[in-house]
């Protein structure tokens, strides 16, 4: 089978190309680094089906980043039918510097002119017919987002892919040009494929070609001794460049006709840039707009209208009161409306959550319950499947909804292309404190899942910077581990009447970060000391997130979870109830006798290590229902809560704690965790703090600890990141803890965070003494 | 094992598939992803997995080998 | 005078970059080339997002005080 080459800069739409010429969903985000790997798909409506491999984004072909040497080698070892250069028509120049070099290798091109809608949309031209006489191969207007002129733009490949191409290069009008075509002609004479690429490269003093080619670099290196330029001096590989871009220049720029002439003209993009990225605004901006998505998610209480009003509750009002098996209860109308009012304004990712969850899910999994019980199956047969499965479950699905509200905000987030910009401001920050702005995106996409984000510490050069970054990847609350958040934050606002449930759940984002920042700092000024590296990052223009993007998305993130839900979670929760409900010897056991259980016992030994953050031996009878939850979080976050709700149903089965008004599975688990709180009278509000803390910030499910030791390289940072995970958990726990409980051990804690850092600096000073002293 | 039937009196059909449904089930997924991890597919299984570069990278790889 | 302190909203040309090869290799794919033009869009506490050609590059505080430009 035919196979063609994508290549491109990053953002060029590049992928979008490959997904519509596929029809695969590989992701689209809107700042450089997120294709980090090459992908492959099928384009089937040519006169035989076509291989399409979609290389990662790069600017040039030189072998300095990852990325360009796996392109690099793609298109020269591989050999590809034809390469289909995809250049961006808004940043036409800087796009054709890539072109150029492609150009020099032998293998036939077709050029894809993408965003030509934008182009016109500026009010600009570009002719594309002159452009392809200039360049001498195919140029195809495209637009990949509204999928215009694809067919048009394969089938020219096509043609192209049954011809041979000679190499061509624009450095024409340059003082090396002697010299490329003396070092060319020495390469044909080796039978060296390519010649032309190879010769302009070895020029470059490119190190992959003065590794390949010893014997012909020194015709090139005689020449330096006797060369000299004004500007670069004998630095040819500078001198390459400018000639390049020189070329573009004169010969291509020409070519885009611009509508505005005033040439510095700012941009809409630049306009917003200029608040966005304010010295001082920035960053206040950048907290609001991460507060606007947790209140937008989770608020029950949208803009403050109920607090600000005092708008009076629902079962406050008598017309919306009914009565039914003798107790008060809303009518069910009232609960429709309770869907979108409540005491305040329930926010959209409020209202999509309580019409899923109390309408249709609860309802129909209460059905599922009811009918089961009447059934005539065995008691333990009906725990099994109403506490057991659909408890534990059916809590994990609940969350289904502000997953998908929370994921979809940060999708436009990044779609957008702000996250480029936070990533500027925040390095502009902690530039001073040794951590580089790169370094952020990875952690940003860990809001997501941390896989990804581990592996998109690639685009970190610095080994130490990146073992720095895998390792507090995890401290940014991922999916999997919003429910933990959801849940206890919602019972402290309703156990505890602490605050609105989106302030506490927004805090807890925050705290991850803080812990994330504090311990990058710590490493990098001890154990992974190095050189910040420098921050240089493409700004893409903003624009507004496909619709048709951001929806696959969201349907291909559904089906995951859902998928999750049922296998991984469903299994987990169907054995931690077989292991509560049945002793040592094998004997079943009825709810009432929960605590001898197999688990029970095991967790009881574990749980006294737990005391100092607040779950240990203080919570006595039913505390190792908190040490199980964690742990079953290793399989996957979402377990914590689907343990959680689990156990709290057989607990309120075997009648060891009281749930009147609480529905265990419905409201995302927060009644689950309320029954807990109502079953250990020694939780106080610190506990569940420290809880979430310790969830948040612990080993993270095995798929990510895979992916942390896989990226590692090392057993040994990869042991040491095990470490550090474990004691930072427990570490913020205690802290959490212990000063919640006691206010004065703050003190405490103060004089031992002091004491450490007096500690490092004094060493570090230390150190550097020792080193110039060996220099001198 | 012989505990479990005498302790509970009388077994009815649902219960005797709800058993062997839950155990098989189990074991089917333990099954599903040991073998998954040996053959390098890593489910990324967090939910969120976009096709991200974790599952498709394998089977670049094993393409790369193939070709 | 280094691109940090230079002056915003001006054309500008690239007398000099004094960083290392890697660097400069990166640079230079991305436009930012010694002899080519340049715009300061916005600089605040050192770090600096400048318009080259049509696109717009963010560089860190360090890097800008070794990128020499002159009007």
């Amino acid at each position: 089978m035919k196979r063609f080459a994508l290549a491109g800069n990053p953002n060029s739409g590049k992928t979008t190309l490959f997904n519509s010429l596929t029809g695969s969903t590989a992701h689209v985000g809107n700042w450089p680094g997120v294709t980090v790997d090459k992908r492959d798909g099928v384009y089937k409506k040519c006169a035989e089906p076509i291989a399409i491999v979609d290389l990662p984004g790069i600017y040039s072909l030189s072998p300095y980043t990852p990325e360009e040497v796996i392109a690099r080698n793609y298109v020269l070892d591989e050999k590809p039918d034809c390469v289909i250069n995809i250049v961006d028509a808004t940043n036409l120049e800087r796009n054709l510097y890539l072109t150029t070099q492609i150009l020099e290798i032998d293998v036939p091109m077709v050029i894809a002119l993408n965003m030509m809608d934008a182009v016109k949309k500026n009010g600009d031209k570009i002719d594309a017919k002159e452009l392809e006489k200039r360049l001498g191969v195919p140029v195809v207007s495209i637009s990949a987002l509204k999928e215009q002129g694809l067919t048009e733009l394969m089938d020219k490949a096509y043609n192209e892919s049954k011809k041979q191409r000679q190499g061509a290069t624009v450095l024409q009008e340059s003082k090396l040009t002697h010299l490329i075509s003396d070092v060319k002609t020495a390469l044909v004479g080796q039978n060296v494929a390519n010649p032309l690429f190879h010769a302009v490269k070895l020029v470059e003093g490119d190190e992959i070609e003065v590794n390949m080619h010893k014997e012909t670099l020194g015709v090139v290196e005689a020449f330096k001794k006797t060369f000299d330029d004004e500007v670069f001096g004998n630095d040819f590989e500078a001198l390459i460049a400018d000639g390049r871009y020189k070329y573009i220049s004169k010969h291509f720029a020409p070519v885009l006709k611009r509508g505005t002439k005033e040439k510095f003209a700012q941009t809409k993009s630049d306009k917003a840039d200029r608040v966005l990225t304010h010295k001082i605004w920035g960053i206040p901006i950048f907290l609001l707009i991460l507060f606007a998505i947790f209140h937008l998610t989770f608020s029950e209480d949208f803009l403050f209208l109920g607090a600000i009003f005092k708008l009076p509750e629902l079962a406050d009002i008598p017309a919306f009161v009914t009565v039914a098996d003798g107790e008060e209860t809303l009518t069910y109308g009232a609960r429709w409306l309770q869907c979108i009012y409540d005491g305040g304004v329930m926010s959209p990712g409020v209202i999509i959550n309580n019409i899923w969850n109390n309408m249709i899910v609860g309802e129909l999994f209460g059905l599922i319950q009811g009918a089961v019980e009447n059934s005539s199956m065995q008691p333990w047969a009906i725990g099994l499947i109403n506490n057991g499965i659909i408890d534990g479950v059916g809590s994990v699905l609940s969350f289904l909804p502000p997953i998908l509200v929370l994921f979809l905000f940060f999708s436009i987030l990044e779609d957008s292309g702000y996250m480029a910009r936070i990533a500027f401001i925040l390095d502009r920050m902690f530039r001073r404190f040794g951590l580089s702005g790169r370094a952020f995106m990875p952690m940003i996409m860990g809001f997501g899942c941390s896989v990804p984000a581990m592996i998109n510490t690639r685009t970190l050069a610095d080994d130490k910077e990146r073992t720095a970054t895998i390792r507090v990847i995890p401290f940014f609350s991922c999916g999997a581990k919003l429910p933990i958040l959801t849940a206890v934050a919602g019972a402290m606002a309703g156990a505890f009447g602490v605050g609105n449930a989106d302030l506490i759940t927004f805090s807890m984002y925050v705290l991850g970060i803080v812990v994330a920042i504090l311990s990058v700092l710590l490493m990098r000024s001890t154990t992974l000391k190095g050189e910040t590296p420098p921050f240089i990052m493409e700004l893409p223009t903003y624009h507004a997130p496909q619709f048709k993007n951001l929806m696959l998305h969201l349907w291909d993130k559904t089906k995951h979870f859902v998928k999750k839900a049922f296998t991984i979670i469903l299994a987990s929760t169907i054995v931690i109830w077989v292991l509560t409900h049945f002793s040592f010897s094998w004997q079943f056991l009825d709810d009432e006798f929960i605590n001898e259980s197999i688990l029970a016992n095991i967790a009881k030994l574990v749980q006294p290590l737990f005391t100092p953050l607040g779950f240990g031996r203080q919570l006595g009878e039913f505390g190792w229902v908190f040490v199980v939850a964690a742990v079953s979080g290793l399989i996957a976050k979402e377990n914590v809560i689907g343990t959680f709700s689990t156990l709290a149903s057989c607990l309120a089965a075997g009648g060891h704690i009281n749930v009147d008004g609480l529905d265990i599975m419905a409201e995302n688990g927060i009644d689950a965790v309320r029954a807990m709180i109502m079953a250990n009278p020694a939780i106080i509000g610190a506990t569940l703090v420290a809880f979430i803390a310790f969830n948040m910030t612990t080993i993270p499910c095995f798929a990510a600890v895979g992916t942390a030791k896989a990226e590692l390289g090392s057993k040994k940072r990869f042991n040491y990141t095990l470490l550090f995970w474990i004691a930072v958990s427990y570490a913020v726990g205690a802290m959490i803890y212990t000063i919640g409980a006691w206010l004065w051990t703050c003190f405490i804690w103060a004089a031992a965070v002091v004491g450490v850092i007096t500690f490092i600096v004094l060493r570090n000073k230390k150190l550097a003494k020792k080193e110039s002293t060996a220099t001198l | 094992m012989t505990n479990i039937l005498l302790a509970s009196s009388g077994f009815g059909v649902g219960e005797i598939v709800l058993i062997v449904a839950c155990a098989l089930f189990v074991v089917g997924v333990a099954v599903v992803g040991v073998i998954r991890k040996k053959k390098g597919k890593s489910s990324c299984d967090c939910g969120n997995c976009l096709h991200c570069s974790a599952c498709c990278k394998k089977t670049d790889v094993k393409e790369e080998k193939e070709n | 005078m280094p691109i940090v302190i230079a002056p915003q909203n001006q054309p500008l040309t690239i007398i000099k970059i004094a960083a290392d090869d890697k660097t400069k290799k990166h640079l230079e794919s991305l436009g930012i080339t010694a002899n080519g033009d340049v715009t300061v869009l916005n600089s605040s506490g050192g770090s600096v997002v400048c318009k080259i050609k049509d696109g717009r590059v963010a560089l860190d505080s360090n890097l800008s005080a070794k990128i020499f430009v002159r009007l």
